[in-house]
């Protein structure tokens, strides 16, 4: 067994190439003499946060944690639907229907990606990294339902080859009063919102909605629920995030 | 930390899907997450955004957490560190322009005053201040800055030895310094 004795400071100041640091990771993870000295560096490594001053934090943010997590709790443990399907489909699940299309839809359904997506079904935390690096440097984002709408999402799904669409698969969407659509923007730092799909609920649960437009250059992407489907945004925000 | 809950049995709590424990967890860590967070990226909605997928990371993975490795404030600190840089590292046009940037932010210009509200913070930064001026820069380059050892190799013309060299011995230097602290406050308690 190599030690990696000589990469541990790096490894603790963060100071390592991604690939470098999966590579001392792995060590790591069955190497109980590396682990104990890194372990030592690392507390070392984390006093240094200590140095640094408090900052008045966004009081929005508290919230927003709690909310996302609220709609893990409710999509778990008491979705609408109720289904193993449904729980199975929370990020990470969901990222992988997401892989499974686009790698339908990249046209190159090939053994080896296809494989990628079973080694992903182990390794919940990774699944954003397996879904770019299929992608070919594609990117993901997830969308929680936001308040009466928790419990529902989407992950918007930009593949980075440039001629392919990006999508949004959605889940737990709520049923809409007759006349309503769902309407997903993308909305730039300018604060234009451009619409990019309408789309009702197929009571599935999971939707896919391919998107009319390119997510480049926009920093937010968002849900609302409208009366038509076209016009200016006036309905309310069901679910958003970042996106740049 | 009086009737509180110790970490241990907020992350069990955590595991078992329980909100309060999470909110727990946030009004103890989440203003050292945001602190750390926005040195690392000099804006304030990035770091709202890691500190937020970081604590959700850690709500998603609670059942993963082992004490063993370490504590509950250094395992959330090193999901939002590594997070922040990751983040850092995409936006490469964001990267603060080197060794002057590292020297002169502002959260550096308020370190000193905040960081003597307690003995720890005083201690820690100490010691880092203590330190040779390359081994220090060194090290806030890297942890901070988000520079990996080749990128620090070119941008301060030394080789990757003494890159590693400075944060080998910076960091033993740190960690004497901690232990020092360690033992006295055992021995006025």
């Amino acid at each position: 067994m190599n030690h990696v004795t000589d990469e541990l400071e790096l490894f603790a100041l963060g100071a390592l190439a991604e690939e470098d640091r999966t590579r001392v990771a792995a060590h790591l993870a069955q190497c109980p003499a590396c682990r104990e000295q890194a372990k030592v560096l690392d507390e070392v490594a984390l006093a240094l946060p200590e140095t640094l001053a408090p900052r008045d934090v966004p009081a929005r943010l508290r919230s927003r944690i709690l909310s996302t997590a609220r709609g893990d709790a409710t999509a778990t443990t008491a979705s609408p639907r109720g289904t193993a399907w449904t729980a199975w489909l929370r990020p990470s699940r969901l990222a992988l229907v997401a892989l499974t299309i686009a790698v339908l839809a990249l046209g190159s359904v090939d053994v080896a990606l296809l494989q990628q997506r079973d080694t992903a079904l182990a390794e919940r935390d990774d699944y954003a990294n397996v879904v770019a690096r299929v992608s070919h440097g594609g990117r993901t984002w997830y969308m929680a339902g936001l308040d009466q709408w928790a419990g529902s999402g989407g992950t918007l799904f930009a593949p980075g080859k440039p001629d392919s669409a990006a999508f949004v698969v959605f889940h737990d969407l709520h049923p809409l009063a007759p006349g309503s659509v769902y309407a997903l923007w993308l909305v730039d730092d300018a604060g234009h919102w451009m619409r990019a799909a309408n789309f009702a609920p197929n009571g599935e649960a999971a939707q896919t909605v391919i998107l009319d437009t390119p997510v480049d250059g926009y920093s937010q992407c968002a849900v609302t629920i409208e009366p038509g489907g076209a016009g200016k945004r006036t309905g309310p925000v069901v679910m958003q995030s970042r996106i740049s | 930390m009086g009737d509180q809950p110790a970490d241990d049995v907020l992350i069990a709590a955590l595991a078992a899907r329980d909100l309060t424990a999470l909110a727990s967890l946030y009004d103890r860590y989440g203003r050292i997450a945001y602190a750390l967070a926005y040195r690392i990226l000099g804006e304030a909605e990035a770091a709202e955004d890691v500190v937020h997928d970081g604590f959700i990371s850690a709500w998603r993975g609670a059942a993963s957490y082992r004490s063993e490795r370490g504590n509950v404030r250094g395992w959330l600190l090193s999901i939002v560190h590594h997070r922040a840089v990751d983040v850092l590292r995409r936006k490469t046009t964001f990267r603060p322009a080197p060794l002057e940037a590292a020297e002169s932010s502002p959260a550096d210009d308020d370190t000193a005053e905040e960081a003597t509200r307690n003995v720890e913070h005083a201690t820690v930064r100490a010691a880092l201040e203590a330190l040779p001026q390359a081994q220090r820069r060194t090290i806030e380059l890297a942890y901070f800055g988000g520079y990996t050892h080749v990128e620090l190799a070119e941008l301060m013309g030394v080789p990757l030895g003494t890159v590693k060299g400075r944060m080998r011995i910076g960091l033993q230097k740190l960690r004497r310094a901690l232990e020092q602290q360690q033992s006295v406050e055992g021995f006025t308690r």
